[in-house]
Protein backbone atom coordinates (compact mmCIF):
# COMPACT_ATOMS: atom_id res chain seq x y z
CA UNK A 1 0.00 0.00 0.00
CA UNK A 2 2.29 2.76 -1.21
CA UNK A 3 1.90 6.17 0.38
CA UNK A 4 2.29 9.35 -1.61
CA UNK A 5 3.93 12.41 -0.10
CA UNK A 6 2.92 15.35 -2.28
CA UNK A 7 5.09 17.83 -0.38
CA UNK A 8 8.31 15.96 -1.13
CA UNK A 9 6.92 14.48 -4.34
CA UNK A 10 7.79 10.97 -3.21
CA UNK A 11 6.03 7.65 -3.40
CA UNK A 12 6.80 5.54 -0.34
CA UNK A 13 6.96 1.79 -0.88
CA UNK A 14 7.32 -0.89 1.76
CA UNK A 15 9.54 -3.90 1.11
CA UNK A 16 9.57 -6.68 3.69
CA UNK A 17 12.37 -9.22 4.01
CA UNK A 18 10.74 -12.41 5.27
CA UNK A 19 12.13 -15.85 6.05
CA UNK A 20 13.26 -18.30 8.71
CA UNK A 21 15.32 -17.29 11.71
CA UNK A 22 19.04 -16.81 11.14
CA UNK A 23 18.52 -17.09 7.39
CA UNK A 24 20.17 -13.77 6.47
CA UNK A 25 17.40 -11.15 6.35
CA UNK A 26 19.22 -8.78 8.66
CA UNK A 27 22.49 -9.39 6.84
CA UNK A 28 20.81 -8.40 3.57
CA UNK A 29 19.54 -5.18 5.07
CA UNK A 30 22.79 -4.32 6.78
CA UNK A 31 24.70 -4.83 3.55
CA UNK A 32 22.29 -2.62 1.61
CA UNK A 33 22.43 0.05 4.30
CA UNK A 34 26.19 0.06 4.25
CA UNK A 35 26.32 0.54 0.48
CA UNK A 36 23.65 3.20 0.07
CA UNK A 37 24.99 6.76 -0.07
CA UNK A 38 24.56 8.57 3.28
CA UNK A 39 22.60 11.39 1.69
CA UNK A 40 20.05 8.99 0.22
CA UNK A 41 19.18 7.00 3.33
CA UNK A 42 17.48 7.47 6.67
CA UNK A 43 18.51 6.05 10.02
CA UNK A 44 18.86 2.33 10.58
CA UNK A 45 16.35 1.55 13.30
CA UNK A 46 16.51 -1.65 15.26
CA UNK A 47 13.60 -2.99 17.28
CA UNK A 48 15.07 -5.65 19.53
CA UNK A 49 13.37 -8.58 21.22
CA UNK A 50 15.17 -11.05 23.49
CA UNK A 51 16.82 -12.96 20.67
CA UNK A 52 15.81 -11.14 17.50
CA UNK A 53 16.07 -7.79 15.91
CA UNK A 54 13.71 -6.17 13.48
CA UNK A 55 15.53 -3.74 11.31
CA UNK A 56 14.10 -0.86 9.40
CA UNK A 57 15.43 1.91 7.23
CA UNK A 58 14.32 3.89 4.24
CA UNK A 59 16.27 5.12 1.26
CA UNK A 60 15.82 6.87 -2.01
CA UNK A 61 17.42 5.00 -4.87
CA UNK A 62 18.96 7.32 -7.38
CA UNK A 63 18.94 4.97 -10.34
CA UNK A 64 15.29 4.01 -10.56
CA UNK A 65 13.96 7.21 -12.12
CA UNK A 66 10.60 8.77 -11.37
CA UNK A 67 6.96 7.87 -11.86
CA UNK A 68 4.96 10.82 -13.21
CA UNK A 69 7.38 13.21 -11.60
CA UNK A 70 7.44 11.41 -8.26
CA UNK A 71 10.56 9.84 -6.85
CA UNK A 72 10.24 6.53 -5.07
CA UNK A 73 11.45 6.03 -1.51
CA UNK A 74 11.81 2.44 -0.38
CA UNK A 75 11.23 1.43 3.20
CA UNK A 76 12.97 -1.84 3.95
CA UNK A 77 11.93 -4.01 6.88
CA UNK A 78 13.04 -7.34 8.26
CA UNK A 79 10.79 -9.50 10.41
CA UNK A 80 11.75 -11.65 13.39
CA UNK A 81 12.30 -15.05 11.82
CA UNK A 82 11.91 -17.24 14.86
CA UNK A 83 8.59 -19.03 14.53
CA UNK A 84 7.04 -17.84 17.76
CA UNK A 85 7.24 -14.14 16.92
CA UNK A 86 4.33 -14.45 14.55
CA UNK A 87 2.42 -11.47 15.93
CA UNK A 88 5.32 -9.14 15.05
CA UNK A 89 5.70 -10.66 11.60
CA UNK A 90 2.05 -10.21 10.85
CA UNK A 91 2.11 -6.60 11.99
CA UNK A 92 5.13 -5.75 9.85
CA UNK A 93 3.46 -7.19 6.74
CA UNK A 94 0.66 -4.65 6.97
CA UNK A 95 0.79 -2.30 4.00
CA UNK A 96 3.53 -4.26 2.23
CA UNK A 97 4.25 -3.50 -1.44
CA UNK A 98 6.79 -6.21 -2.10
CA UNK A 99 8.19 -9.28 -0.34
CA UNK A 100 11.66 -10.79 -0.44
CA UNK A 101 11.79 -14.27 1.03
CA UNK A 102 15.31 -15.04 2.24
CA UNK A 103 15.61 -18.81 2.46
CA UNK A 104 18.39 -20.57 4.34
CA UNK A 105 19.88 -23.05 1.85
CA UNK A 106 21.15 -25.41 4.54
CA UNK A 107 19.49 -28.82 4.38
CA UNK A 108 18.90 -28.70 8.15
CA UNK A 109 16.77 -25.57 7.77
CA UNK A 110 14.43 -26.92 5.11
CA UNK A 111 11.58 -27.40 7.55
CA UNK A 112 12.06 -23.89 8.90
CA UNK A 113 12.03 -22.55 5.31
CA UNK A 114 8.80 -24.37 4.55
CA UNK A 115 7.18 -23.20 7.75
CA UNK A 116 8.24 -19.59 7.16
CA UNK A 117 6.92 -19.72 3.59
CA UNK A 118 3.62 -21.21 4.75
CA UNK A 119 3.46 -18.56 7.46
CA UNK A 120 4.00 -15.85 4.83
CA UNK A 121 1.16 -17.16 2.66
CA UNK A 122 -1.12 -17.46 5.70
CA UNK A 123 -0.34 -14.02 7.11
CA UNK A 124 -0.84 -12.40 3.71
CA UNK A 125 -4.25 -14.02 3.41
CA UNK A 126 -5.14 -12.81 6.89
CA UNK A 127 -4.36 -9.25 5.81
CA UNK A 128 -6.48 -9.77 2.71
CA UNK A 129 -3.48 -9.66 0.35
CA UNK A 130 -2.89 -12.08 -2.49
CA UNK A 131 0.76 -13.13 -2.60
CA UNK A 132 0.28 -14.48 -6.11
CA UNK A 133 -0.42 -10.93 -7.34
CA UNK A 134 2.11 -9.02 -5.28
CA UNK A 135 5.75 -8.34 -6.21
CA UNK A 136 7.58 -11.26 -4.67
CA UNK A 137 11.16 -12.53 -5.00
CA UNK A 138 13.05 -15.39 -3.36
CA UNK A 139 16.71 -15.38 -2.39
CA UNK A 140 18.43 -18.68 -1.61
CA UNK A 141 21.04 -17.53 0.84
CA UNK A 142 24.16 -19.22 2.25
CA UNK A 143 25.04 -20.82 -1.08
CA UNK A 144 28.67 -20.99 0.02
CA UNK A 145 28.00 -23.52 2.78
CA UNK A 146 28.87 -27.17 2.13
CA UNK A 147 25.49 -28.37 3.43
CA UNK A 148 23.50 -26.16 1.03
CA UNK A 149 20.68 -28.04 -0.70
CA UNK A 150 20.66 -28.08 -4.53
CA UNK A 151 18.86 -25.11 -6.08
CA UNK A 152 16.53 -27.40 -8.01
CA UNK A 153 15.23 -28.92 -4.76
CA UNK A 154 14.82 -25.53 -3.15
CA UNK A 155 12.95 -24.22 -6.18
CA UNK A 156 10.60 -27.20 -6.23
CA UNK A 157 9.80 -26.87 -2.55
CA UNK A 158 9.75 -23.12 -2.02
CA UNK A 159 8.94 -21.75 -5.46
CA UNK A 160 6.34 -24.15 -6.86
CA UNK A 161 4.48 -21.35 -8.65
CA UNK A 162 0.77 -21.13 -9.20
CA UNK A 163 -1.58 -21.79 -12.12
CA UNK A 164 -2.31 -18.86 -14.41
CA UNK A 165 -5.99 -18.59 -15.18
CA UNK A 166 -5.82 -15.71 -17.68
CA UNK A 167 -5.36 -17.25 -21.18
CA UNK A 168 -3.79 -13.99 -22.37
CA UNK A 169 -0.82 -14.76 -20.14
CA UNK A 170 -0.37 -18.29 -21.45
CA UNK A 171 2.97 -17.78 -23.14
CA UNK A 172 6.46 -18.73 -22.01
CA UNK A 173 8.43 -16.03 -20.19
CA UNK A 174 12.16 -16.75 -19.92
CA UNK A 175 13.79 -16.04 -16.59
CA UNK A 176 16.25 -13.21 -17.32
CA UNK A 177 18.41 -14.21 -14.36
CA UNK A 178 18.46 -17.96 -14.99
CA UNK A 179 19.35 -18.84 -18.57
CA UNK A 180 17.39 -21.78 -19.89
CA UNK A 181 14.70 -21.44 -17.21
CA UNK A 182 11.28 -19.85 -17.36
CA UNK A 183 9.17 -17.73 -15.03
CA UNK A 184 6.05 -18.71 -16.96
CA UNK A 185 5.88 -22.15 -18.49
CA UNK A 186 3.49 -24.92 -19.42
CA UNK A 187 3.56 -28.25 -17.67
CA UNK A 188 1.08 -31.07 -18.26
CA UNK A 189 -1.27 -28.64 -19.97
CA UNK A 190 -1.21 -26.12 -17.11
CA UNK A 191 0.43 -22.72 -17.31
CA UNK A 192 2.45 -21.97 -14.21
CA UNK A 193 4.06 -18.77 -12.98
CA UNK A 194 7.04 -18.78 -10.65
CA UNK A 195 8.65 -15.85 -8.91
CA UNK A 196 12.20 -14.69 -9.67
CA UNK A 197 14.86 -16.26 -7.47
CA UNK A 198 18.49 -15.49 -6.72
CA UNK A 199 21.39 -17.28 -5.15
CA UNK A 200 23.02 -15.35 -2.37
CA UNK A 201 25.88 -15.20 0.06
CA UNK A 202 24.59 -12.19 1.96
CA UNK A 203 27.62 -11.89 4.27
CA UNK A 204 29.70 -11.18 1.17
CA UNK A 205 26.98 -9.18 -0.55
CA UNK A 206 26.54 -11.81 -3.27
CA UNK A 207 23.04 -11.64 -4.74
CA UNK A 208 21.91 -8.91 -2.33
CA UNK A 209 21.56 -6.11 -4.88
CA UNK A 210 20.31 -8.44 -7.64
CA UNK A 211 17.47 -9.35 -5.31
CA UNK A 212 16.78 -5.75 -4.31
CA UNK A 213 16.90 -4.49 -7.89
CA UNK A 214 14.39 -7.08 -9.05
CA UNK A 215 11.91 -6.54 -6.23
CA UNK A 216 12.20 -2.75 -6.66
CA UNK A 217 11.51 -2.98 -10.38
CA UNK A 218 8.53 -5.22 -9.78
CA UNK A 219 7.12 -2.83 -7.19
CA UNK A 220 7.56 0.12 -9.55
CA UNK A 221 5.92 -1.84 -12.36
CA UNK A 222 2.97 -2.60 -10.10
CA UNK A 223 2.68 1.11 -9.28
CA UNK A 224 2.97 2.27 -12.86
CA UNK B 1 -5.11 -30.17 -17.32
CA UNK B 2 -6.25 -28.08 -14.39
CA UNK B 3 -8.68 -29.57 -11.88
CA UNK B 4 -10.11 -27.86 -8.81
CA UNK B 5 -11.48 -29.59 -5.74
CA UNK B 6 -15.11 -28.57 -5.38
CA UNK B 7 -14.79 -28.56 -1.58
CA UNK B 8 -11.63 -26.58 -0.87
CA UNK B 9 -10.85 -25.07 -4.30
CA UNK B 10 -7.32 -26.46 -4.34
CA UNK B 11 -6.08 -26.66 -7.92
CA UNK B 12 -4.34 -29.81 -9.08
CA UNK B 13 -2.39 -30.67 -12.15
CA UNK B 14 -3.70 -33.89 -13.69
CA UNK B 15 -2.50 -35.61 -16.81
CA UNK B 16 -5.63 -35.72 -19.02
CA UNK B 17 -4.58 -39.15 -20.26
CA UNK B 18 -5.05 -40.51 -16.76
CA UNK B 19 -8.73 -39.61 -16.71
CA UNK B 20 -10.82 -42.42 -18.22
CA UNK B 21 -13.56 -41.62 -20.71
CA UNK B 22 -16.64 -40.44 -18.87
CA UNK B 23 -14.58 -38.95 -16.05
CA UNK B 24 -13.71 -40.26 -12.64
CA UNK B 25 -14.35 -39.67 -8.93
CA UNK B 26 -11.29 -38.38 -7.13
CA UNK B 27 -10.36 -37.73 -3.56
CA UNK B 28 -8.65 -34.44 -2.75
CA UNK B 29 -5.32 -35.00 -1.06
CA UNK B 30 -5.74 -31.73 0.85
CA UNK B 31 -9.27 -31.84 2.32
CA UNK B 32 -10.13 -35.50 1.55
CA UNK B 33 -13.35 -34.41 -0.16
CA UNK B 34 -14.54 -36.44 -3.13
CA UNK B 35 -15.24 -34.68 -6.40
CA UNK B 36 -15.84 -35.54 -10.01
CA UNK B 37 -13.09 -35.05 -12.59
CA UNK B 38 -14.59 -34.86 -16.09
CA UNK B 39 -12.83 -36.18 -19.12
CA UNK B 40 -10.67 -33.52 -20.74
CA UNK B 41 -12.08 -31.77 -23.81
CA UNK B 42 -9.04 -32.46 -25.95
CA UNK B 43 -9.04 -36.11 -24.95
CA UNK B 44 -12.61 -36.42 -26.17
CA UNK B 45 -12.00 -34.51 -29.38
CA UNK B 46 -8.71 -35.83 -30.56
CA UNK B 47 -8.33 -39.17 -28.86
CA UNK B 48 -11.60 -41.02 -29.08
CA UNK B 49 -9.89 -44.32 -28.44
CA UNK B 50 -6.75 -43.72 -26.42
CA UNK B 51 -4.25 -46.56 -26.40
CA UNK B 52 -4.31 -48.64 -23.24
CA UNK B 53 -1.81 -47.59 -20.61
CA UNK B 54 -0.26 -49.95 -18.15
CA UNK B 55 -0.98 -47.64 -15.27
CA UNK B 56 -4.67 -47.29 -16.00
CA UNK B 57 -7.07 -49.36 -13.97
CA UNK B 58 -9.59 -51.13 -16.20
CA UNK B 59 -13.18 -50.11 -15.68
CA UNK B 60 -14.32 -53.64 -14.98
CA UNK B 61 -11.86 -54.00 -12.17
CA UNK B 62 -13.21 -54.43 -8.68
CA UNK B 63 -14.51 -51.06 -7.56
CA UNK B 64 -11.83 -49.34 -5.58
CA UNK B 65 -12.80 -47.47 -2.47
CA UNK B 66 -11.96 -43.82 -2.66
CA UNK B 67 -10.50 -43.90 0.79
CA UNK B 68 -6.74 -43.85 0.89
CA UNK B 69 -4.29 -44.27 3.70
CA UNK B 70 -4.33 -41.26 5.98
CA UNK B 71 -1.79 -38.58 5.22
CA UNK B 72 -0.90 -38.16 8.86
CA UNK B 73 1.22 -38.77 10.71
CA UNK B 74 3.37 -39.71 7.77
CA UNK B 75 5.61 -36.81 6.75
CA UNK B 76 4.80 -35.10 3.49
CA UNK B 77 6.93 -36.68 0.79
CA UNK B 78 9.50 -34.45 -0.87
CA UNK B 79 8.24 -32.73 -3.95
CA UNK B 80 10.94 -34.25 -6.06
CA UNK B 81 9.67 -37.74 -5.45
CA UNK B 82 6.04 -37.08 -6.16
CA UNK B 83 4.92 -37.41 -9.76
CA UNK B 84 2.49 -34.86 -11.09
CA UNK B 85 -0.31 -37.38 -11.37
CA UNK B 86 -0.30 -41.10 -11.07
CA UNK B 87 -2.73 -43.94 -10.99
CA UNK B 88 -1.54 -46.62 -8.62
CA UNK B 89 -1.70 -50.17 -9.93
CA UNK B 90 -4.49 -52.36 -8.53
CA UNK B 91 -2.01 -54.49 -6.62
CA UNK B 92 -1.27 -51.61 -4.27
CA UNK B 93 -4.91 -50.73 -3.68
CA UNK B 94 -5.61 -49.37 -0.21
CA UNK B 95 -7.59 -51.46 2.26
CA UNK B 96 -11.38 -51.48 1.80
CA UNK B 97 -13.20 -48.46 3.10
CA UNK B 98 -16.14 -48.58 5.48
CA UNK B 99 -19.47 -49.23 3.74
CA UNK B 100 -20.44 -45.58 3.98
CA UNK B 101 -17.47 -44.61 1.86
CA UNK B 102 -17.89 -47.41 -0.66
CA UNK B 103 -20.89 -45.62 -2.07
CA UNK B 104 -18.50 -43.26 -3.86
CA UNK B 105 -16.54 -46.06 -5.40
CA UNK B 106 -18.00 -45.96 -8.87
CA UNK B 107 -14.62 -45.61 -10.53
CA UNK B 108 -11.03 -45.68 -9.45
CA UNK B 109 -9.67 -42.33 -8.35
CA UNK B 110 -6.86 -40.83 -10.40
CA UNK B 111 -4.95 -40.51 -7.13
CA UNK B 112 -4.77 -36.76 -7.36
CA UNK B 113 -1.24 -35.54 -7.01
CA UNK B 114 0.00 -32.86 -4.71
CA UNK B 115 -1.41 -29.44 -5.50
CA UNK B 116 0.64 -27.20 -7.75
CA UNK B 117 1.27 -24.92 -4.82
CA UNK B 118 0.96 -26.70 -1.47
CA UNK B 119 1.25 -23.39 0.39
CA UNK B 120 -2.08 -22.19 -0.96
CA UNK B 121 -3.97 -25.02 0.75
CA UNK B 122 -2.65 -27.30 3.42
CA UNK B 123 -3.96 -30.16 5.40
CA UNK B 124 -4.28 -28.96 9.05
CA UNK B 125 -2.40 -31.99 10.39
CA UNK B 126 0.49 -31.47 7.97
CA UNK B 127 0.60 -27.82 8.97
CA UNK B 128 0.62 -28.68 12.67
CA UNK B 129 3.40 -31.21 12.29
CA UNK B 130 5.54 -28.81 10.29
CA UNK B 131 4.92 -25.96 12.73
CA UNK B 132 5.97 -28.15 15.68
CA UNK B 133 9.15 -29.18 13.92
CA UNK B 134 10.00 -25.63 12.86
CA UNK B 135 9.45 -24.28 16.38
CA UNK B 136 11.76 -26.88 17.86
CA UNK B 137 14.37 -26.62 15.13
CA UNK B 138 14.53 -22.90 15.93
CA UNK B 139 15.53 -23.81 19.50
CA UNK B 140 18.38 -25.87 18.13
CA UNK B 141 19.80 -23.12 15.90
CA UNK B 142 19.28 -20.29 18.38
CA UNK B 143 20.71 -22.10 21.43
CA UNK B 144 23.35 -24.53 20.16
CA UNK B 145 25.58 -24.35 23.24
CA UNK B 146 22.72 -24.78 25.69
CA UNK B 147 21.48 -27.76 23.72
CA UNK B 148 24.92 -29.36 23.73
CA UNK B 149 25.06 -28.92 27.53
CA UNK B 150 21.60 -30.39 27.90
CA UNK B 151 22.38 -33.39 25.75
CA UNK B 152 25.64 -34.01 27.58
CA UNK B 153 24.22 -33.61 31.13
CA UNK B 154 20.74 -34.99 30.48
CA UNK B 155 19.29 -31.61 31.51
CA UNK B 156 17.45 -30.60 28.34
CA UNK B 157 14.08 -30.49 30.08
CA UNK B 158 15.29 -28.08 32.73
CA UNK B 159 17.44 -25.91 30.50
CA UNK B 160 14.77 -25.43 27.84
CA UNK B 161 11.74 -25.33 30.12
CA UNK B 162 10.93 -21.70 29.39
CA UNK B 163 11.51 -21.89 25.64
CA UNK B 164 9.49 -25.08 25.31
CA UNK B 165 6.62 -23.44 27.17
CA UNK B 166 6.71 -20.47 24.78
CA UNK B 167 6.79 -22.77 21.77
CA UNK B 168 3.88 -24.79 23.11
CA UNK B 169 1.83 -21.62 23.62
CA UNK B 170 2.52 -20.47 20.07
CA UNK B 171 1.81 -23.96 18.76
CA UNK B 172 -1.56 -24.28 20.49
CA UNK B 173 -2.52 -20.76 19.47
CA UNK B 174 -1.84 -21.49 15.82
CA UNK B 175 -3.14 -25.05 15.47
CA UNK B 176 -5.82 -25.01 18.16
CA UNK B 177 -5.88 -26.89 21.45
CA UNK B 178 -7.72 -29.86 20.03
CA UNK B 179 -5.14 -30.53 17.36
CA UNK B 180 -2.27 -29.83 19.77
CA UNK B 181 -3.58 -32.17 22.48
CA UNK B 182 -4.86 -34.94 20.24
CA UNK B 183 -1.64 -35.42 18.26
CA UNK B 184 1.90 -36.12 19.32
CA UNK B 185 3.64 -33.85 16.83
CA UNK B 186 5.05 -31.50 19.43
CA UNK B 187 6.55 -34.22 21.64
CA UNK B 188 7.74 -36.05 18.55
CA UNK B 189 9.59 -32.92 17.41
CA UNK B 190 11.10 -32.40 20.88
CA UNK B 191 12.48 -35.92 21.02
CA UNK B 192 13.54 -36.15 17.41
CA UNK B 193 15.05 -32.70 16.93
CA UNK B 194 15.94 -31.20 20.31
CA UNK B 195 16.85 -34.46 22.05
CA UNK B 196 18.59 -35.83 18.97
CA UNK B 197 16.34 -38.89 18.70
CA UNK B 198 16.36 -39.81 22.39
CA UNK B 199 13.03 -40.32 24.17
CA UNK B 200 13.61 -37.53 26.68
CA UNK B 201 10.16 -35.99 26.51
CA UNK B 202 7.25 -38.27 27.40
Amino acid sequence: MSLINYASREINCKLVYYGPGLGGKTTNLEYIYEKVAPTAKGKLISLATETERTLFFDFLPVDLGTIRGFKTRFHLYTVPGQVYYNASRKLILKGVDGVVFVADSQVERMEANLEAMQNLYDNMVQHGYDLTRLPFVIQYNKRDLPNAAPIRELQESLNPGWPIEDPAKHRPVPDPDRPGEFLVYEQDGVWIERVPSFEGVAVQGVGVFDTLRTISKRVLKALG
Amino acid sequence: MNVSCTHCDTTFRVDPKKVPSGGVQARCSVCSGVFFVPEAEETRSYQPAPPPQPARVPKEATPRPVARPPVVPAPPPPATQMPAATVPPPATAPPPAPPSQRAFAAAPPPAVARPINPFLAQDPATKARRLARALISDLVVYHPAKRADGLRDGSLKILFEEEIQKCWEEYTEQVGEEMANSTGYFTEALNEILADGRPVFP
